[in-house]
């Protein structure tokens, strides 16, 4: 495979063509060679003809592909015959081709064709390579008419396929890491156009289709660019791969892209601008392709035509569901009518006209600037934009140019796809996606999720705002720098041109500036610790505002993907969006007199214990622990601790399990005689039982106890539950007792996790040291690849500077793992000299090798 | 080289099968077999009839592959033989020495 990339040259598009017609010949001196000369397989009534099928009868075959051949015969195989296909197939498996073979007369060729889709979509790409011409012809023959009878049920498998497809490959992980032939957007796409302009249309070649007048427009050619640029990339992954690898994985991304010739810059890396253009001709494909089998089907299989009839004054009339004009000629008319359309059928959820759409693009090409600046135009354009009924219509404006029209700096982030496993469309899709899930949020079909947000919603001053920011929160990304400052940035600039007023822009400014503010927090920040709070409240300030920034960060989060948008999370930003509120409205959790609550809480504590244990003995329980607890801790935990607490017997420790509805986590109430380390000995043994620490609070007490309270994802076995909870106890006990090698287990399940193969990403490594973050404790913000033992080393490197972890809260999923840590010195303090600020960097720094 | 053992439902041997030749492995082997794990005696309907026995049917499937592929066979065998319930079966993975092709001793590499 590699002597054939190297003859070729590894550069141009005209390689799979080229190599499909070295294999021809190649394959001809085999056969030649094993007796099957082309004058024994031409004679009369003994022929046999070798057809090339599927890919490599479409002259697209990349160095991995498969190469199928069909041997075609009439009545019975000549003997000897047998032997001689044999031979010949022997010796191209030794040359190691993935051949596939199959040997038949022509009715059963059809026969089987008629009755399995997949025989019949490799079929339908039969080329001669060798023998029998008449036998060719007579396959031909046979074949055509027998598609046309039954174009109906081959409709409906065709369907069946498509719908597969797109459940199987519409999934969010085929994003990232693309599947050239059989993703959406990717060859299958094309074949499948293909396929349908013969079965339906009787083409042999896809560009015949614009014979037809309502396929006059369309544009085959920019698709059958867009096809060759993808199979060029696809052979080449192949040829890197050194297997056929249709799938763009990430590891392969980057020598890719500097193999294509793509290079770093300031900006975009190499990767980002070679995934760019990936994307950009996937989707093209994928738009043409749900075009083109719409109209088909609207042909073969129309539905009944229910159309909404327009007023007779309308400049419009609807036409099989799509918006066109009534009296013809766009081009005598002025460009606006192009806004108008679009608003109308935003309105009133249809389509556009193709023959329109297609000389509408001439147009804005042409006259595009004008348009931008006549009256009127913008104020459509933000009716449309601010008020997206309907997202197709969107899509199509962003097709067509229209948004980059009025808004250029929208052109950057086309097909941007950033090298970040979170998002799932590239960035100007998820712009648009965001706008369509605030107004699904505003519709209520997010009310299952939760019917928090479409109250919220309701609750909102000026809805338009918060469309303008979801379009606009992302605008700042492929500058390379942090991505809502530069969006901040742009902003005034943008929202002026569209004669967005003072006011309007000044909220717009704010929520792009700040569109990651709530997201950050809720995950990295004690939401129980007043600080935290305080200060977003402090930077909001206004009740209108943190509601339109909590949509857009619900939103944004909804449109990104599954890591993004896990119900833990959802349920973090909610509990922020809380207590903000709270403290916005007044019922602020910070009282310059905190005693006055300390003593409160401690009063309704003895209250409710109080018919169980003596008061004497709660309160010198009280007086051993610090008076933040009071503060930070809910009720029912305290109580539960207390209660714990006064029970304890000679048992090192008692919990409570509780399953935390909403999200698949259990909050683990724990009371236990504390000890140096601790914490790092509780997180090893959940790690050598497969659970996750989402978070930690841990409260020391005077006389030796500790109240923790401990947040993890469930045990992985939901039918084994409670026999898995036993084994976390067992394994604790037996680590108090230094009874558990808890770092050889620790090490060996590391070493043995399937993911050692993954190169290592280290520039995703973060650490960042803060001491304004809390009154109480300094922050440390830990960001890292996804290891077994990473969270244990963490915790035992921490412990081993000296430093107290209070409070941890971990966010991890298969890529990555950011942690916060709340820390103080063993005397209590924060971190501040100069030289323990550089060990605790070292120190963290060594645990990442 | 690795070997992937896996043992899995009778009926989900097309699926895990033409979803792992997909990812390019050479070539399959494929029996029947019988067993149990931790549910012993938890009835169990296979083909329409009930068991209540210890020894269930089951289909064992070897691939030999690359190492850099092990991890995605392994997901790609979990996600096509889950079903949630009890009894979707085990994957092993084994290190593989050495390979032979018997008809023209190639060896490792060439021999998968």
């Amino acid at each position: 495979m590699n002597e054939g990339a190297a003859s070729l040259g590894a550069s141009g598009f005209g390689v799979p063509r080229r190599y499909s017609d070295l294999m021809d010949r190649f394959i001809s001196s085999v056969l030649c060679g094993a007796g099957l000369s082309e004058g024994a397989m031409s004679g009369k009534g003994k022929g046999l003809a070798v057809l090339a099928l599927g890919s490599y009868g479409r002259r697209e075959l990349c160095f991995g592909s498969d190469v199928d051949l069909l041997v075609l015969h009439q009545g019975r195989l000549m003997p000897g015959s047998e032997e001689k296909i044999s031979r010949g197939l022997y010796e191209l498996w030794d040359a190691k081709l993935e051949v596939g073979h199959a040997v038949m007369t022509i009715p059963e060729c059809i026969r089987l064709a008629m009755s399995d889709f997949k025989v019949l979509s490799s079929v339908l790409d039969a080329r001669r390579v060798m023998g029998s011409h008449e036998i060719d012809q007579l396959f031909q023959t046979a074949f055509s008419p027998r598609l046309d009878r039954e174009r109906q049920t081959l409709l409906r498998q065709l369907l069946v396929y498509a719908q597969r497809r797109e459940e199987r490959y519409g999934k969010e992980d085929f994003f990232v890491e693309p599947d050239l032939k059989e993703g959406l957007g990717g060859l299958r796409d094309f074949h499948f156009m293909s396929w349908m302009a013969r079965i339906y249309f009787k083409c042999r070649n896809l560009r015949e289709i614009r014979r037809f007048a309502l396929f006059s427009h369309f544009d085959v050619g920019r698709l059958t660019h867009s096809k060759r640029f993808l199979l060029h990339v696809r052979n080449q992954l192949h040829s890197m791969a050194g297997r056929r690898e249709d799938r763009l994985l990430m590891d392969l991304q980057q020598e890719l892209a500097y193999r294509l010739g793509y290079g770093d810059d300031r900006s975009l890396t190499a990767v980002e601008k070679f995934m760019q253009q990936v994307y950009l001709h996937l989707n093209r494909i994928r738009y043409g392709y749900e075009l083109f089998a719409a109209k088909t089907l609207d042909i073969v299989d129309p539905g009944p035509s229910e159309e909404p009839v327009l007023e007779k004054t309308s400049e419009f009339q609807v036409f099989k569901g799509n918006l066109v004009l009534r009296k013809e000629g766009l081009s005598e008319k002025s460009p606006l009518v192009i806004m108008r359309a679009f608003d109308e059928a935003n309105r009133r959820g249809l389509f556009l006209g193709s023959g329109f759409v297609w000389e509408a693009r001439k147009r804005l090409a042409a006259d595009g600037k004008a348009l931008a600046h006549m009256k009127g135009a913008k104020d459509l354009f933000l009716g449309m934009i601010l008020n997206p009924a309907n997202p197709r219509i969107i899509r199509l404006a962003l097709e067509v140019g229209l948004i980059d029209l009025f808004i250029p700096e929208f052109r950057r982030i086309r097909n941007l796809a950033l090298s970040d496993v979170y998002h799932v469309e590239t960035v100007d899709l998820h712009s648009l996606r965001t706008m369509e899930v605030i107004a699904g949020i505003s519709k209520g079909l997010q009310d299952d999720r939760s019917p928090l947000y479409r109250k919220v919603f309701t609750e909102l001053v000026h809805p338009p705002h918060l469309f303008l920011a979801g379009l606009l929160h992302d605008i700042g990304k492929g500058y390379g720098d942090d991505h809502a400052v530069k969006g901040a940035e742009m902003i005034p600039r943008i929202l002026k041109r569209l004669d967005v007023d003072g006011e309007g822009a000044r909220k717009v400014s704010f929520l792009v500036t700040h569109h990651l503010l709530l997201a950050r927090i809720s995950q990295r920040r004690d939401l129980s610790d007043e600080k935290t709070v305080v200060q977003v409240a402090q930077t909001i300030q206004d009740r209108d505002l943190l509601n339109m920034l909590f949509l857009l960060t619900i939103a944004d989060s909804l449109a990104t993907g599954p890591l993004a948008r896990t119900d833990w999370k959802l349920m973090l930003l909610t509990e922020l969006y809380f207590k903000v509120r709270k403290v916005l409205e007044g019922e602020s959790l910070a009282t310059p007199d905190a005693t006055n609550r300390i003593e409160s809480r401690k009063r309704e504590l003895l209250q409710a214990l109080a018919a169980e244990y003596p008061t004497s003995a709660l309160q010198e329980l009280m007086e051993q622990v610090s008076s933040r607890y009071f503060l930070i801790m809910p009720p029912e935990i305290m109580t539960a601790h207390f209660r714990m607490a006064l029970n304890l017997g000679p048992e090192p420790f008692s919990w409570v399990l509780q399953k935390i509805e909403g999200a698949p986590v259990t909050r683990m109430t724990l009371c236990i005689r504390d000890r140096p380390g601790l914490f790092s000995k509780m997180v090893g043994v959940f790690a050598i039982n497969n659970i996750k620490v989402l978070s930690a609070n841990i409260q020391t007490l005077k006389n030796g106890l500790a109240f923790d309270v401990y947040e993890v994802t469930n045990p992985l076995d939901p039918f084994r539950e409670n026999e898995k909870w036993d084994q976390v106890r067992d394994e604790i006990n037996m680590v108090l007792d230094d009874r558990l090698p808890l770092d050889d287990l620790i090490h060996e399940k590391g070493r043995m996790s399937l993911g050692a193969e993954k190169s290592r990403r280290s520039r995703d490594r973060k650490i960042k040291i803060e001491n304004a973050a809390s009154d109480f404790f300094t922050v440390i913000e830990v960001s890292a690849e996804e290891r077994t033992d990473l969270l244990y080393e963490l915790a035992k490197t921490l412990h081993g500077l000296g430093l107290d972890i209070r409070f941890a809260k971990v966010n991890s999923d298969r890529e990555k793992m950011q942690g916060v840590f709340y820390v103080r010195t063993g005397e209590g303090q924060k971190v501040t000299q100069e030289e323990a600020l550089r060990a605790v960097r070292e120190g963290i720094l060594q645990v990442f090798c | 080289m690795k070997k992937i053992e896996a043992i899995i439902k009778p009926f989900k041997l097309d699926d895990v099968k033409d979803a792992i030749l997909k990812l390019g492995v050479g070539g399959i082997t494929m029996t029947e077999v019988k067993g149990f794990g931790r549910q012993k005696g938890h009835k169990e309907i296979y083909r329409g009839a009930e068991y209540v026995v210890d020894f269930l049917p089951k289909i064992k499937i070897e691939v030999v592959v690359a190492t850099e592929l092990v991890a995605r066979v392994v997901d790609t065998i979990k996600e096509h033989a889950y079903t949630g319930q009890i009894g979707d079966g085990k994957i092993f993975i084994l290190p593989v020495e050495k390979a032979i092709r018997i008809r023209t001793g190639e060896e490792d590499r060439d021999a998968i």
